[in-house]
Protein backbone atom coordinates (compact mmCIF):
# COMPACT_ATOMS: atom_id res chain seq x y z
CA UNK A 1 0.00 0.00 0.00
CA UNK A 2 1.42 3.39 -0.96
CA UNK A 3 1.35 6.40 1.38
CA UNK A 4 -1.70 8.02 -0.21
CA UNK A 5 -3.81 4.87 -0.03
CA UNK A 6 -2.60 4.38 3.53
CA UNK A 7 -3.84 7.85 4.41
CA UNK A 8 -7.22 7.02 2.84
CA UNK A 9 -7.43 3.89 4.97
CA UNK A 10 -6.48 5.92 8.06
CA UNK A 11 -9.25 8.36 7.25
CA UNK A 12 -11.83 5.57 7.19
CA UNK A 13 -10.53 4.27 10.54
CA UNK A 14 -10.97 7.78 11.89
CA UNK A 15 -14.50 8.16 10.44
CA UNK A 16 -15.45 4.85 12.06
CA UNK A 17 -14.20 6.05 15.41
CA UNK A 18 -11.85 3.08 15.60
CA UNK A 19 -8.86 5.34 16.22
CA UNK A 20 -9.58 8.95 17.24
CA UNK A 21 -5.89 9.77 16.76
CA UNK A 22 -5.54 8.06 13.38
CA UNK A 23 -5.03 11.31 11.48
CA UNK A 24 -2.88 13.13 14.01
CA UNK A 25 0.42 12.01 12.56
CA UNK A 26 -0.44 12.87 8.96
CA UNK A 27 -2.29 16.17 9.48
CA UNK A 28 -0.31 19.37 9.15
CA UNK A 29 -0.73 21.64 12.14
CA UNK A 30 -1.96 24.30 9.72
CA UNK A 31 -4.41 21.97 7.98
CA UNK A 32 -7.87 23.27 7.13
CA UNK A 33 -10.85 20.98 7.52
CA UNK A 34 -14.01 21.64 5.49
CA UNK A 35 -16.85 19.58 6.87
CA UNK A 36 -20.46 20.14 7.69
CA UNK A 37 -23.51 18.04 8.22
CA UNK A 38 -25.74 20.76 6.84
CA UNK A 39 -25.61 22.73 3.63
CA UNK A 40 -23.31 25.48 4.80
CA UNK A 41 -19.64 25.18 4.01
CA UNK A 42 -17.66 25.31 7.19
CA UNK A 43 -14.10 26.64 7.05
CA UNK A 44 -12.23 26.21 10.29
CA UNK A 45 -8.57 26.07 11.25
CA UNK A 46 -7.14 22.93 12.78
CA UNK A 47 -5.23 24.88 15.36
CA UNK A 48 -8.47 26.25 16.61
CA UNK A 49 -11.10 23.62 16.00
CA UNK A 50 -10.35 21.89 12.69
CA UNK A 51 -10.29 18.18 13.40
CA UNK A 52 -12.48 18.56 16.48
CA UNK A 53 -15.04 20.13 14.14
CA UNK A 54 -14.97 17.04 11.94
CA UNK A 55 -15.21 14.94 15.09
CA UNK A 56 -18.34 16.90 16.04
CA UNK A 57 -19.88 16.29 12.64
CA UNK A 58 -19.13 12.57 12.88
CA UNK A 59 -20.50 12.51 16.41
CA UNK A 60 -23.74 14.07 15.17
CA UNK A 61 -23.90 11.42 12.49
CA UNK A 62 -23.43 8.70 15.09
CA UNK A 63 -26.28 10.15 17.15
CA UNK A 64 -28.50 9.81 14.08
CA UNK A 65 -27.08 6.43 13.09
CA UNK A 66 -25.54 4.78 16.20
CA UNK A 67 -24.54 1.64 14.29
CA UNK A 68 -23.00 3.49 11.33
CA UNK A 69 -20.07 1.78 9.58
CA UNK A 70 -17.95 3.45 6.93
CA UNK A 71 -16.40 1.51 4.07
CA UNK A 72 -13.78 2.77 1.65
CA UNK A 73 -14.80 2.97 -1.98
CA UNK A 74 -12.84 4.21 -4.98
CA UNK A 75 -9.61 6.09 -4.29
CA UNK A 76 -8.11 8.39 -6.92
CA UNK A 77 -4.67 9.85 -6.45
CA UNK A 78 -3.49 12.77 -8.56
CA UNK A 79 -0.05 13.92 -7.37
CA UNK A 80 -0.73 15.33 -3.88
CA UNK A 81 -4.48 15.23 -4.24
CA UNK A 82 -6.25 12.16 -2.82
CA UNK A 83 -9.95 11.76 -3.53
CA UNK A 84 -11.81 8.94 -1.90
CA UNK A 85 -15.38 7.80 -1.95
CA UNK A 86 -17.00 6.12 0.99
CA UNK A 87 -20.29 4.53 1.86
CA UNK A 88 -21.78 4.24 5.29
CA UNK A 89 -24.63 2.05 6.40
CA UNK A 90 -26.62 2.60 9.56
CA UNK A 91 -30.05 2.65 11.13
CA UNK A 92 -31.77 5.98 11.71
CA UNK A 93 -32.25 5.92 15.49
CA UNK A 94 -31.69 9.57 16.38
CA UNK A 95 -32.39 13.03 14.94
CA UNK A 96 -30.70 13.97 11.67
CA UNK A 97 -31.07 17.73 11.27
CA UNK A 98 -34.81 18.13 11.97
CA UNK A 99 -35.82 14.59 11.11
CA UNK A 100 -36.74 12.44 14.11
CA UNK A 101 -35.69 8.79 14.25
CA UNK A 102 -37.45 6.60 11.70
CA UNK A 103 -35.73 3.27 12.41
CA UNK A 104 -35.09 3.00 8.69
CA UNK A 105 -31.84 1.45 7.38
CA UNK A 106 -29.96 4.06 5.38
CA UNK A 107 -26.97 3.96 3.07
CA UNK A 108 -25.02 7.18 2.91
CA UNK A 109 -22.75 8.01 0.00
CA UNK A 110 -19.92 10.40 0.73
CA UNK A 111 -16.61 11.76 -0.42
CA UNK A 112 -13.44 13.02 1.15
CA UNK A 113 -10.60 14.89 -0.47
CA UNK A 114 -7.19 15.23 1.09
CA UNK A 115 -4.72 17.78 -0.22
CA UNK A 116 -1.15 16.92 0.76
CA UNK A 117 2.11 18.82 0.90
CA UNK A 118 5.34 17.15 1.99
CA UNK A 119 3.43 13.99 2.89
CA UNK A 120 1.11 15.85 5.24
CA UNK A 121 -2.55 16.70 4.79
CA UNK A 122 -3.01 20.47 4.48
CA UNK A 123 -6.69 20.47 3.50
CA UNK A 124 -9.39 17.91 4.17
CA UNK A 125 -12.86 18.13 2.61
CA UNK A 126 -15.59 15.81 3.84
CA UNK A 127 -19.21 15.65 2.76
CA UNK A 128 -22.00 13.23 1.97
CA UNK A 129 -25.20 13.05 -0.05
CA UNK A 130 -27.57 14.63 2.45
CA UNK A 131 -30.39 14.80 -0.13
CA UNK A 132 -30.06 11.06 -0.73
CA UNK A 133 -30.17 10.42 3.02
CA UNK A 134 -33.29 12.56 3.49
CA UNK A 135 -34.88 10.81 0.53
CA UNK A 136 -34.32 7.42 2.18
CA UNK A 137 -35.77 8.77 5.42
CA UNK A 138 -38.94 9.93 3.69
CA UNK A 139 -38.10 13.54 4.53
CA UNK A 140 -38.19 14.77 0.92
CA UNK A 141 -41.59 15.51 -0.67
CA UNK A 142 -43.39 12.36 -1.78
CA UNK A 143 -43.80 11.22 -5.36
CA UNK A 144 -47.25 11.60 -6.95
CA UNK A 145 -49.66 8.96 -5.72
CA UNK A 146 -47.17 7.48 -3.25
CA UNK A 147 -48.30 7.49 0.35
CA UNK A 148 -46.20 7.05 3.46
CA UNK A 149 -47.27 3.52 4.50
CA UNK A 150 -47.85 4.21 8.21
CA UNK A 151 -49.76 7.43 7.49
CA UNK A 152 -51.91 5.62 4.93
CA UNK A 153 -52.72 2.87 7.43
CA UNK A 154 -53.67 5.44 10.09
CA UNK A 155 -55.83 7.32 7.57
CA UNK A 156 -57.64 4.18 6.41
CA UNK A 157 -58.45 3.15 9.96
CA UNK A 158 -59.65 6.67 10.77
CA UNK A 159 -61.78 6.83 7.62
CA UNK A 160 -63.52 3.61 8.60
CA UNK A 161 -64.19 5.04 12.05
CA UNK A 162 -65.61 8.28 10.62
CA UNK A 163 -67.84 6.34 8.22
CA UNK A 164 -69.17 4.14 11.04
CA UNK A 165 -69.83 7.20 13.22
CA UNK A 166 -71.81 8.99 10.50
CA UNK A 167 -73.90 5.90 9.76
CA UNK A 168 -74.55 5.44 13.50
CA UNK A 169 -75.45 9.14 13.88
CA UNK A 170 -72.68 9.74 16.42
CA UNK A 171 -71.53 13.31 16.88
CA UNK A 172 -68.06 12.58 18.20
CA UNK A 173 -65.23 10.55 16.71
CA UNK A 174 -62.11 9.96 18.76
CA UNK A 175 -59.77 9.96 15.75
CA UNK A 176 -60.83 13.53 14.89
CA UNK A 177 -60.60 14.77 18.46
CA UNK A 178 -59.64 18.19 19.82
CA UNK A 179 -56.02 18.06 18.69
CA UNK A 180 -56.85 17.52 15.01
CA UNK A 181 -56.80 20.63 12.80
CA UNK A 182 -60.19 20.42 11.16
CA UNK A 183 -61.82 22.10 8.18
CA UNK A 184 -65.19 21.03 6.90
CA UNK A 185 -68.10 22.15 4.83
CA UNK A 186 -71.58 20.79 4.32
CA UNK A 187 -73.48 22.22 1.39
CA UNK A 188 -76.98 20.89 0.98
CA UNK A 189 -79.85 21.36 -1.37
CA UNK A 190 -83.21 20.61 0.27
CA UNK A 191 -86.09 20.03 -2.10
CA UNK A 192 -88.89 20.96 0.31
CA UNK A 193 -87.63 24.49 0.63
CA UNK A 194 -85.57 24.70 -2.58
CA UNK A 195 -82.93 25.85 -0.20
CA UNK A 196 -79.19 25.82 -0.82
CA UNK A 197 -77.33 26.05 2.50
CA UNK A 198 -73.67 25.92 3.39
CA UNK A 199 -72.32 25.15 6.83
CA UNK A 200 -68.60 25.69 7.50
CA UNK A 201 -66.59 24.26 10.38
CA UNK A 202 -63.01 25.42 10.78
CA UNK A 203 -60.82 24.85 13.80
CA UNK A 204 -59.36 22.08 15.92
CA UNK A 205 -62.00 19.92 17.53
CA UNK A 206 -64.88 21.08 15.31
CA UNK A 207 -65.37 17.76 13.51
CA UNK A 208 -68.16 16.88 15.92
CA UNK A 209 -70.12 19.93 14.81
CA UNK A 210 -70.07 18.70 11.23
CA UNK A 211 -71.37 15.30 12.30
CA UNK A 212 -74.04 16.98 14.44
CA UNK A 213 -75.03 19.04 11.41
CA UNK A 214 -75.61 15.85 9.41
CA UNK A 215 -77.68 14.38 12.25
CA UNK A 216 -79.81 17.52 12.34
CA UNK A 217 -80.26 17.70 8.59
CA UNK A 218 -81.08 14.08 7.92
CA UNK A 219 -83.28 11.54 9.67
CA UNK A 220 -81.12 8.73 8.40
CA UNK A 221 -77.88 8.21 6.50
CA UNK A 222 -78.55 5.01 4.63
CA UNK A 223 -75.31 4.75 2.72
CA UNK A 224 -71.84 6.18 2.84
CA UNK A 225 -69.55 4.63 0.29
CA UNK A 226 -65.83 5.41 0.36
CA UNK A 227 -63.17 4.42 -2.15
CA UNK A 228 -59.75 3.01 -1.19
CA UNK A 229 -58.24 6.46 -1.08
CA UNK A 230 -55.61 8.29 -3.09
CA UNK A 231 -52.43 9.21 -1.23
CA UNK A 232 -49.44 11.44 -1.49
CA UNK A 233 -47.01 11.40 1.41
CA UNK A 234 -48.89 11.75 4.67
CA UNK A 235 -52.21 12.75 3.07
CA UNK A 236 -54.90 10.36 1.89
CA UNK A 237 -58.16 11.43 0.26
CA UNK A 238 -61.26 9.27 0.26
CA UNK A 239 -64.15 9.94 -2.10
CA UNK A 240 -67.61 8.52 -2.02
CA UNK A 241 -71.34 9.04 -2.00
CA UNK A 242 -73.54 9.85 0.95
CA UNK A 243 -77.18 8.89 0.56
CA UNK A 244 -79.47 10.27 3.24
CA UNK A 245 -83.19 10.59 4.04
CA UNK A 246 -84.91 13.72 5.22
CA UNK A 247 -88.56 13.06 5.98
CA UNK A 248 -89.80 11.15 2.94
CA UNK A 249 -87.12 12.34 0.47
CA UNK A 250 -83.79 10.73 -0.26
CA UNK A 251 -80.80 12.85 -1.19
CA UNK A 252 -77.48 11.96 -2.72
CA UNK A 253 -74.35 13.95 -1.97
CA UNK A 254 -70.71 13.73 -2.84
CA UNK A 255 -68.50 13.01 0.16
CA UNK A 256 -64.81 13.90 0.19
CA UNK A 257 -62.52 13.42 3.17
CA UNK A 258 -58.78 14.07 3.27
CA UNK A 259 -56.76 12.96 6.27
CA UNK A 260 -53.19 13.96 6.98
CA UNK A 261 -51.61 11.57 9.44
CA UNK A 262 -48.41 10.93 11.35
CA UNK A 263 -47.15 7.51 12.32
CA UNK A 264 -49.90 6.98 14.87
CA UNK A 265 -52.67 9.59 14.54
CA UNK A 266 -54.51 11.97 12.25
CA UNK A 267 -53.16 15.52 12.51
CA UNK A 268 -55.34 17.36 10.02
CA UNK A 269 -58.63 16.57 8.33
CA UNK A 270 -60.88 18.26 5.83
CA UNK A 271 -64.30 16.98 4.86
CA UNK A 272 -66.67 18.21 2.17
CA UNK A 273 -70.28 17.14 1.72
CA UNK A 274 -71.52 18.75 -1.48
CA UNK A 275 -74.20 18.22 -4.09
CA UNK A 276 -73.25 16.22 -7.18
CA UNK A 277 -72.65 18.05 -10.44
CA UNK A 278 -76.32 18.11 -11.43
CA UNK A 279 -79.47 18.77 -9.42
CA UNK A 280 -81.01 15.60 -10.84
CA UNK A 281 -78.35 13.59 -9.05
CA UNK A 282 -79.16 15.27 -5.73
CA UNK A 283 -82.68 13.90 -5.49
CA UNK A 284 -82.85 10.33 -6.62
CA UNK B 1 -57.19 30.69 3.66
CA UNK B 2 -54.64 33.45 3.62
CA UNK B 3 -54.48 36.30 1.14
CA UNK B 4 -50.99 35.18 0.14
CA UNK B 5 -52.37 31.88 -1.16
CA UNK B 6 -54.82 33.69 -3.40
CA UNK B 7 -51.97 35.64 -5.02
CA UNK B 8 -49.86 32.60 -5.76
CA UNK B 9 -49.11 31.32 -9.27
CA UNK B 10 -47.99 27.70 -9.38
CA UNK B 11 -47.50 24.77 -11.72
CA UNK B 12 -47.62 21.00 -11.51
CA UNK B 13 -45.72 19.44 -14.36
CA UNK B 14 -46.94 16.09 -15.62
CA UNK B 15 -50.24 16.59 -13.80
CA UNK B 16 -51.97 14.23 -16.25
CA UNK B 17 -50.21 11.26 -17.86
CA UNK B 18 -50.37 10.78 -21.66
CA UNK B 19 -52.96 7.99 -21.47
CA UNK B 20 -55.14 10.12 -19.18
CA UNK B 21 -54.87 13.08 -21.55
CA UNK B 22 -55.86 10.85 -24.48
CA UNK B 23 -58.85 9.52 -22.55
CA UNK B 24 -60.11 12.95 -21.49
CA UNK B 25 -59.83 14.20 -25.09
CA UNK B 26 -61.64 11.09 -26.32
CA UNK B 27 -64.45 11.60 -23.79
CA UNK B 28 -64.84 15.27 -24.66
CA UNK B 29 -64.83 14.51 -28.39
CA UNK B 30 -67.58 11.95 -27.83
CA UNK B 31 -69.60 14.48 -25.83
CA UNK B 32 -69.11 17.19 -28.48
CA UNK B 33 -70.29 14.81 -31.17
CA UNK B 34 -73.46 14.10 -29.19
CA UNK B 35 -74.75 17.69 -28.97
CA UNK B 36 -75.46 20.51 -31.38
CA UNK B 37 -72.41 22.65 -32.10
CA UNK B 38 -74.28 25.82 -31.13
CA UNK B 39 -74.71 24.49 -27.60
CA UNK B 40 -70.94 24.38 -27.23
CA UNK B 41 -70.31 28.07 -27.70
CA UNK B 42 -69.53 29.99 -24.51
CA UNK B 43 -72.74 31.32 -22.99
CA UNK B 44 -75.02 29.17 -25.20
CA UNK B 45 -76.47 27.32 -22.20
CA UNK B 46 -77.23 30.59 -20.43
CA UNK B 47 -74.30 30.15 -18.12
CA UNK B 48 -70.73 31.44 -17.88
CA UNK B 49 -68.08 30.60 -15.31
CA UNK B 50 -67.24 34.29 -15.34
CA UNK B 51 -69.36 36.82 -13.55
CA UNK B 52 -69.52 40.58 -13.76
CA UNK B 53 -71.85 42.80 -11.80
CA UNK B 54 -75.10 43.68 -13.56
CA UNK B 55 -74.12 42.07 -16.85
CA UNK B 56 -75.99 39.45 -18.87
CA UNK B 57 -74.32 36.19 -19.83
CA UNK B 58 -73.91 37.53 -23.39
CA UNK B 59 -72.23 40.67 -22.10
CA UNK B 60 -69.99 38.65 -19.81
CA UNK B 61 -68.90 36.37 -22.66
CA UNK B 62 -68.23 39.41 -24.86
CA UNK B 63 -66.13 40.92 -22.10
CA UNK B 64 -64.14 37.84 -21.11
CA UNK B 65 -63.91 35.93 -24.40
CA UNK B 66 -64.38 38.63 -27.08
CA UNK B 67 -63.55 36.27 -29.96
CA UNK B 68 -65.57 33.44 -28.40
CA UNK B 69 -64.52 30.03 -27.18
CA UNK B 70 -65.99 26.56 -26.96
CA UNK B 71 -67.13 25.82 -23.41
CA UNK B 72 -68.65 22.81 -21.65
CA UNK B 73 -69.69 23.33 -18.04
CA UNK B 74 -69.52 20.84 -15.20
CA UNK B 75 -73.04 19.49 -15.50
CA UNK B 76 -72.29 18.28 -19.02
CA UNK B 77 -68.70 17.06 -18.69
CA UNK B 78 -68.52 13.23 -18.66
CA UNK B 79 -68.12 11.99 -15.10
CA UNK B 80 -65.10 9.88 -16.08
CA UNK B 81 -63.22 12.96 -17.32
CA UNK B 82 -63.85 14.71 -14.00
CA UNK B 83 -62.76 11.59 -12.11
CA UNK B 84 -59.48 11.47 -14.03
CA UNK B 85 -58.64 15.07 -13.12
CA UNK B 86 -59.85 14.67 -9.52
CA UNK B 87 -57.66 11.59 -9.11
CA UNK B 88 -54.68 13.48 -10.52
CA UNK B 89 -55.38 16.33 -8.11
CA UNK B 90 -55.44 14.13 -5.03
CA UNK B 91 -52.33 12.16 -5.96
CA UNK B 92 -50.56 15.56 -6.00
CA UNK B 93 -52.42 16.92 -2.96
CA UNK B 94 -49.27 17.60 -0.95
CA UNK B 95 -47.59 19.30 -3.90
CA UNK B 96 -50.65 21.52 -4.35
CA UNK B 97 -51.10 22.31 -0.66
CA UNK B 98 -47.47 23.45 -0.51
CA UNK B 99 -48.65 26.51 -2.46
CA UNK B 100 -52.28 26.55 -1.29
CA UNK B 101 -52.26 25.14 2.27
CA UNK B 102 -55.98 25.69 2.70
CA UNK B 103 -56.95 23.74 -0.45
CA UNK B 104 -59.66 21.09 -0.10
CA UNK B 105 -60.21 19.79 -3.62
CA UNK B 106 -61.28 20.67 -7.16
CA UNK B 107 -64.81 21.67 -8.17
CA UNK B 108 -66.62 23.58 -10.91
CA UNK B 109 -64.97 21.82 -13.84
CA UNK B 110 -65.12 23.53 -17.23
CA UNK B 111 -63.83 22.30 -20.57
CA UNK B 112 -62.69 25.00 -23.02
CA UNK B 113 -61.26 25.21 -26.52
CA UNK B 114 -59.62 28.26 -28.07
CA UNK B 115 -59.27 28.38 -31.85
CA UNK B 116 -57.25 30.89 -33.92
CA UNK B 117 -57.50 34.46 -32.58
CA UNK B 118 -59.47 33.35 -29.52
CA UNK B 119 -58.29 34.27 -26.02
CA UNK B 120 -59.59 35.47 -22.67
CA UNK B 121 -59.18 38.93 -21.22
CA UNK B 122 -57.47 39.90 -17.97
CA UNK B 123 -59.55 39.41 -14.85
CA UNK B 124 -59.46 38.30 -11.23
CA UNK B 125 -61.69 35.36 -10.28
CA UNK B 126 -62.25 36.90 -6.86
CA UNK B 127 -61.55 35.63 -3.40
CA UNK B 128 -64.70 34.05 -2.03
CA UNK B 129 -65.35 32.19 1.17
CA UNK B 130 -65.01 28.86 -0.60
CA UNK B 131 -62.40 29.31 -3.31
CA UNK B 132 -58.64 29.76 -3.04
CA UNK B 133 -57.43 29.22 -6.60
CA UNK B 134 -58.18 27.91 -10.06
CA UNK B 135 -56.19 25.77 -12.43
CA UNK B 136 -56.14 24.67 -16.04
CA UNK B 137 -54.70 21.48 -17.53
CA UNK B 138 -53.61 21.67 -21.15
CA UNK B 139 -54.88 18.58 -22.96
CA UNK B 140 -53.27 18.83 -26.39
CA UNK B 141 -50.18 20.18 -28.12
CA UNK B 142 -51.31 20.83 -31.71
CA UNK B 143 -51.64 24.59 -31.38
CA UNK B 144 -49.49 27.71 -31.35
CA UNK B 145 -49.95 30.73 -29.13
CA UNK B 146 -52.53 30.86 -26.35
CA UNK B 147 -49.84 31.63 -23.79
CA UNK B 148 -51.14 31.92 -20.23
CA UNK B 149 -50.38 35.17 -18.40
CA UNK B 150 -50.60 36.26 -14.81
CA UNK B 151 -50.37 39.89 -13.88
CA UNK B 152 -49.04 41.24 -10.65
CA UNK B 153 -49.89 44.63 -9.32
CA UNK B 154 -48.70 46.26 -6.14
CA UNK B 155 -51.38 48.91 -6.13
CA UNK B 156 -53.82 49.05 -3.26
CA UNK B 157 -56.45 50.19 -5.79
CA UNK B 158 -57.02 46.51 -6.58
CA UNK B 159 -58.16 45.81 -3.04
CA UNK B 160 -61.11 46.88 -0.92
CA UNK B 161 -62.02 46.35 2.71
CA UNK B 162 -63.92 43.09 2.95
CA UNK B 163 -65.91 41.27 5.62
CA UNK B 164 -64.23 41.18 9.01
CA UNK B 165 -61.66 43.71 7.88
CA UNK B 166 -60.07 41.22 5.51
CA UNK B 167 -59.08 42.48 2.07
CA UNK B 168 -61.23 41.54 -0.90
CA UNK B 169 -60.66 42.11 -4.61
CA UNK B 170 -62.21 45.44 -5.56
CA UNK B 171 -65.49 45.15 -7.48
CA UNK B 172 -65.20 45.12 -11.26
CA UNK B 173 -61.63 43.87 -11.46
CA UNK B 174 -61.87 42.99 -15.14
CA UNK B 175 -61.28 44.52 -18.56
CA UNK B 176 -64.74 46.15 -18.58
CA UNK B 177 -63.76 48.64 -15.88
CA UNK B 178 -61.97 51.85 -16.83
CA UNK B 179 -60.18 51.93 -13.46
CA UNK B 180 -58.95 48.36 -13.98
CA UNK B 181 -57.73 48.98 -17.54
CA UNK B 182 -55.85 52.05 -16.34
CA UNK B 183 -54.14 50.20 -13.49
CA UNK B 184 -50.45 49.62 -14.30
CA UNK B 185 -49.71 45.91 -14.04
CA UNK B 186 -46.77 43.59 -14.74
CA UNK B 187 -47.40 40.59 -16.99
CA UNK B 188 -45.72 37.19 -16.59
CA UNK B 189 -46.20 34.81 -19.50
CA UNK B 190 -45.82 31.05 -19.90
CA UNK B 191 -46.58 28.58 -22.66
CA UNK B 192 -49.28 25.97 -22.23
CA UNK B 193 -47.77 22.48 -22.32
CA UNK B 194 -49.70 19.26 -22.73
CA UNK B 195 -50.25 17.56 -19.37
CA UNK B 196 -49.11 20.50 -17.26
CA UNK B 197 -51.47 22.16 -14.80
CA UNK B 198 -51.09 25.88 -14.29
CA UNK B 199 -52.53 27.19 -11.05
CA UNK B 200 -53.49 30.78 -10.26
CA UNK B 201 -54.68 32.10 -6.94
CA UNK B 202 -58.17 33.55 -7.03
CA UNK B 203 -56.86 37.02 -6.22
CA UNK B 204 -54.38 36.92 -9.09
CA UNK B 205 -55.09 38.65 -12.40
CA UNK B 206 -54.83 36.20 -15.30
CA UNK B 207 -55.34 36.34 -19.05
CA UNK B 208 -54.21 34.64 -22.22
CA UNK B 209 -52.73 35.61 -25.56
CA UNK B 210 -54.63 34.69 -28.73
CA UNK B 211 -54.12 31.27 -30.23
CA UNK B 212 -52.23 31.70 -33.50
CA UNK B 213 -53.03 28.33 -35.07
CA UNK B 214 -54.61 25.01 -34.12
CA UNK B 215 -56.89 24.51 -31.13
CA UNK B 216 -55.84 24.86 -27.51
CA UNK B 217 -57.92 22.49 -25.34
CA UNK B 218 -58.01 22.77 -21.56
CA UNK B 219 -59.90 21.46 -18.57
CA UNK B 220 -60.33 24.06 -15.86
CA UNK B 221 -61.46 23.84 -12.25
CA UNK B 222 -61.52 25.88 -9.09
CA UNK B 223 -60.07 24.75 -5.76
CA UNK B 224 -62.37 24.79 -2.77
CA UNK B 225 -61.15 26.12 0.55
CA UNK B 226 -62.35 27.95 3.61
CA UNK B 227 -62.08 31.54 4.65
CA UNK B 228 -60.01 30.53 7.68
Amino acid sequence: MDDDAAIAALAIRYFNGEDPNALDAVLSRRATVHASIGDELELVQLEEEGLPRLATVLRELRVAFPDVRFALGAVRVDADDVKLEWTARGTHRGPLLHVAATERPVELAGRARLQLAGGKVTDLWWDFDLYGALLQLGAIGAEPGVGEPRAVAVAKAAAAEVRAAILARHTAVDVLGPTVAFHGRVRVYLSQSFDDKTFAFVGAGRAGELFACLVELFDEVGELSLDDGISQGATTTFRGKLRARRRRDFYSYRFRMSLRAGASQVTEAWIEVTPPATVMEVIQ
Amino acid sequence: MSLVETLMPYSVEGFLAPDELDRVVQLMDAYKASVKATRLQAGATGFSIHKSTNKSVEEVVAAFEPAGRLEVNWGDIPREAIDIVETAFFRRIEDIRRAYPSAYGPYGFTYVEYGPDQYFTAHVDGVSTTQVAGFGVTLTSDFEGGEFCVETCGSGRLWADGPGGKPMVAPGADSQSAWYRALPRTTWTTTCERGKAIFYGSGLTHSSKPVRSGVLRKLLAFISSDRG
